[in-house]
């Protein structure tokens, strides 16, 4: 029972448009500040190369931080979903187990919170391939591609 | 045959409002109507006998499973139609009802979709079952409540107010449907339609501020009432003059003039004419002791 109702949270979340915007506008900060150096997240990077792991590390730490409102979001919709439906009161006479129920909602919502915060690294993958292709980062200011 | 047993049931709610109060009463199978005013505390019951919330004291036993001491053994027998459910968006009838039937244990993918395809079509909601829910009429709505409570042969069935809303054809529909499957398994639906008992129940229960005031067969609670109730239209300044001097149980409006009825033991004269009693003065006899006007 559990599984089933796993992946019928997830595939519910995917149809969704919500998770989708979030990746979007995650890949899409962490790209403009790859490419640019008007965008700084966690500080400028100074002589550090843009796509160097200690770079990524910061992003990753810094957007985390926007992601708890993302998490929000996802365990909201988790933990109230039969309420604000008006479906718990048939849900709850069903036998349902509270371990299943519970676990099955928790860790859905918590995979899913996770998946806009992979735009970090699709942003600076994408942003370290077209700087270089396009010349928008200077090379004496080190845009160069750690390998 | 199974048995519902219900032993002095009792429950205050934090703000002081006794629903339950006292209740014992004993179902078996076949359709049982819960009659009662808005108020009466018949929701309070049908939610505490589905498990969804606690009585502060007594118990209920369906054959030998304690409600409040084995609530998911029961529930695994119950089938609800809450009075009032929303779904979620864009779930169509059929992924809802699929959904149920997981929950309820039908975990087999072939058994659950020919159940789900025969649920669908004793509803007949077979050529909507690619619809959503959500946009469903109101009448539609309740079928699929209906066919989810019929998920799983659940022994002890749970309508509360179910034709709230219907239409006299879908209202029919409903209770053909429901009287089907009411034959081998305990029906219990609430209701405050008198029509709605009379037409369906073997059995009924008249609920007035959380008690039980009559319990027993429509016919015989109408038989009680035999030759004892009589009415006359009287004009509106006179209502309380009457109200005052006679045992009123109803009044109502018959071409902009009251009609009242009455109880008394005898012919009152005074141009009041006898009548057959029906199920409505059984109500109003019962829950209006008062007699006051209503």
């Amino acid at each position: 029972m559990f599984s089933i109702f796993f992946f019928k949270e997830l595939k519910a979340a995917l149809k969704q448009p919500m998770i989708y915007i979030f990746l979007l506008i995650v890949t899409l900060l962490t790209f403009a500040a790859t490419v640019s150096e008007n965008v700084t997240i966690g500080g400028s990077a100074g002589n550090v190369l843009k796509n160097a792991p200690y770079i990524i590390t910061t992003f990753t730490i810094i957007l985390s931080i926007f992601g708890l409102f993302i998490a929000t979001a996802f365990f909201n919709n988790a933990a109230l979903r039969d309420y604000s439906n008006n479906f718990d009161q048939i849900l709850f006479s069903t036998p349902l187990s509270k371990f299943g129920y519970f676990f099955c909602r928790f860790t859905g919502a918590l995979l899913l919170s996770t998946i806009p915060l992979l735009g970090v690294f699709i942003g600076i993958f994408i942003g370290a391939k077209l700087a270089p292709i396009f010349d928008w980062v200077s090379a004496d200011i080190g845009l160069v591609l750690f390998n | 045959m199974h048995k519902l047993t219900i032993n002095n049931l009792t429950k205050t709610y934090p703000n002081g409002v006794k629903a339950l109060d006292n209740i014992s009463i004993e179902i078996t199978n076949g359709m049982f109507g819960l009659l009662g005013p808005n108020g009466a505390g018949k929701s309070s019951l049908m939610r505490t006998l589905a498990t969804l919330q606690e009585a502060d004291s007594g118990t209920a036993t369906l054959n030998d499973i304690d409600i409040f001491k084995q609530p998911n053994e029961l529930r695994k027998v119950l089938g609800y139609l809450p009075q009032e459910f929303g779904v979620y968006p864009r779930i169509t009838a059929e992924q809802l009802l699929d959904h149920l039937a997981i929950l309820k244990g039908v975990t087999n993918t072939k058994e659950r979709k020919e159940l789900v395809n025969y649920l669908l079509d004793k509803v007949n909601l077979y050529e909507k079952r690619n619809k959503s829910v959500k946009g469903f009429s109101g009448g539609m709505k309740q079928r699929v409540g209906i066919a989810q409570a019929l998920i799983g042969n659940p022994k002890l069935i749970i309508v509360d107010e179910p034709t709230a809303g219907l239409d006299p054809g879908e209202r029919n529909r409903f209770y053909n449907l429901l009287a089907e499957v009411g034959q081998e398994v305990i029906v219990i639906l609430s209701t405050h339609i008198v029509d709605d008992v009379r037409e369906l129940c073997t059995k009924m229960a008249i609920m007035n501020l959380g008690n039980i005031v009559y319990q027993g067969t429509p016919q015989n609670a109408i038989d009680d009432l035999n030759g004892k109730i009589y009415q006359k239209m009287v004009p509106r300044e006179a209502l309380q003059n009457y109200a005052d001097n006679y045992a009123v149980i109803s009044n109502k409006m018959v071409g902009g003039q009251p009609l009242i009825h009455i109880y008394s033991d005898v012919h009152p004269n005074e141009g009041f004419e006898p009548i057959a009693p029906n199920l409505e003065d059984v109500f109003f006899s019962k829950i209006n002791i008062k007699n006051v006007l209503v």
